[in-house]
């Protein structure tokens, strides 16, 4: 029979930990900084709010990863983001991306569900199992968002390289 | 190479730590403000079960209620019929029919049952053309009996023009202003004038 066993972990601590991977998530969803800023903020308050109880450190960061993505969704898809970023955009990502690689310049051009998944498979180091349990999509689905995003991936990086 | 490249990308990707310490803040004073979490706290799960408990019995009772009206209330839905294009309830037909001379038409045997278990006194008749005064008062269990007959469909509603041929009993009753007579006869039909 399997134990249950309460796992607690204070919002403090969930700051602690996580907080620096919500903001990753946040940011490689918006890239903006302002807006991973508040959606970093919004996911801690909904995670001192949620009363559900969790297994362990890696359930809690699952969770905030998800509703870190929500949270992101629900801002990119307003009528006001789409408006009001669409000229801000190219100059933040150009200002925020210019120390890093083509790497990270190509993902900041994929489609925002690609975007998501790689973020999840190459960052966070989540297995595709994992990544469906946590987006709540069909595993197949997955693999195939991950297979076009490499594609589009070596398109743009037009080298050989290993994704 | 694409994860370590995409890795060392993000690492250079940091949230302030100003943002950090107004983030720790932030979430200090909500909790202070009434937020929910402090490690697991009984306040957390005793709110919780109060608004799904508040919730749950918002839903049973609009349920109930719902369930009220249409099982208890079933008259309601079965009074309602469709008259003159519009939704109009036997009450309302009643009274029309009251309006309009009392010519009971759509609703007759309705009104009848509605009617005789209250006014009526019946007569037994010896002919078709015997006036109520000859017929004999029926005794109070054979009155119930043709009550009953009635109430139980027995009997159906003929034109009121047609002779009546074979009367077996006769009654009468008040409707506003006016008198309505009718006749039972042996055939199980009820005649009305």
């Amino acid at each position: 029979m399997k134990e249950h066993t309460s796992f607690t972990m204070t919002v403090e601590e969930a700051v602690e930990q996580f907080s620096t991977d919500v903001f990753r998530m946040a940011y490689a969803r918006t890239n903006n900084k302002t807006d991973a800023e508040d959606i970093t903020q919004e996911t801690f308050i909904k995670y001192m709010k949620e009363t559900k109880s969790f297994e362990d450190a890696n359930h809690v960061k699952a969770w905030l990863l998800r509703v870190t993505i929500n949270q992101s969704i629900n801002l990119v898809t307003s009528a006001w983001y789409r408006k009001s970023t669409a000229m801000e955009e190219a100059d933040a990502i150009a200002k925020e991306i210019e120390e890093k690689s083509d790497v990270y310049y190509a993902v900041m051009k994929l489609p925002q569900k690609y975007k998501i998944v790689i973020h999840l498979y190459y960052y966070e180091g989540y297995s595709v199992q994992e990544i469906s349990s946590i987006l709540g999509i069909k595993e197949s689905t997955i693999k195939s968002q991950l297979k076009r995003a490499r594609s589009r991936l070596k398109e743009m990086l037009k080298e050989d390289i290993d994704v | 190479m694409f994860r370590e490249s995409y890795q060392k990308d993000n690492e250079m990707i940091k949230p302030d730590a100003e943002f950090l310490e107004r983030l720790k803040e932030t979430v200090v004073k909500e909790q202070e403000e009434g937020g929910l979490r402090e490690g697991k706290s009984e306040v957390s799960d005793n709110t919780s079960h109060t608004a799904y408990m508040y919730r749950f019995a918002v839903v049973a009772a609009c349920l109930l209620f719902v369930i009220g009206v249409v099982v208890f209330r079933k008259d309601i839905w079965d009074s309602v019929n469709y008259k003159d294009g519009g939704l109009k309830t036997k009450a309302v037909l009643k009274q029309m029919n009251k309006e309009e001379n009392n010519s009971l038409e759509d609703e007759q045997l309705t009104v009848l049952k509605e009617l005789i278990g209250q006014q009526v006194v019946f007569y037994k008749l010896q002919s078709a053309n015997q006036e109520k005064e000859d017929g004999c008062k029926l005794p109070k269990k054979e009155a119930q009996d043709l009550k009953n007959d009635i109430l139980s469909d027995q009997y159906k509603i003929v034109q009121e023009e047609k002779e009546l041929k074979t009367p077996v009993y006769y009654a009468v009753w008040s409707v506003g202003d006016k008198e309505i007579h009718f006749a039972v006869d042996g055939d199980g039909h009820i005649w009305i004038q």
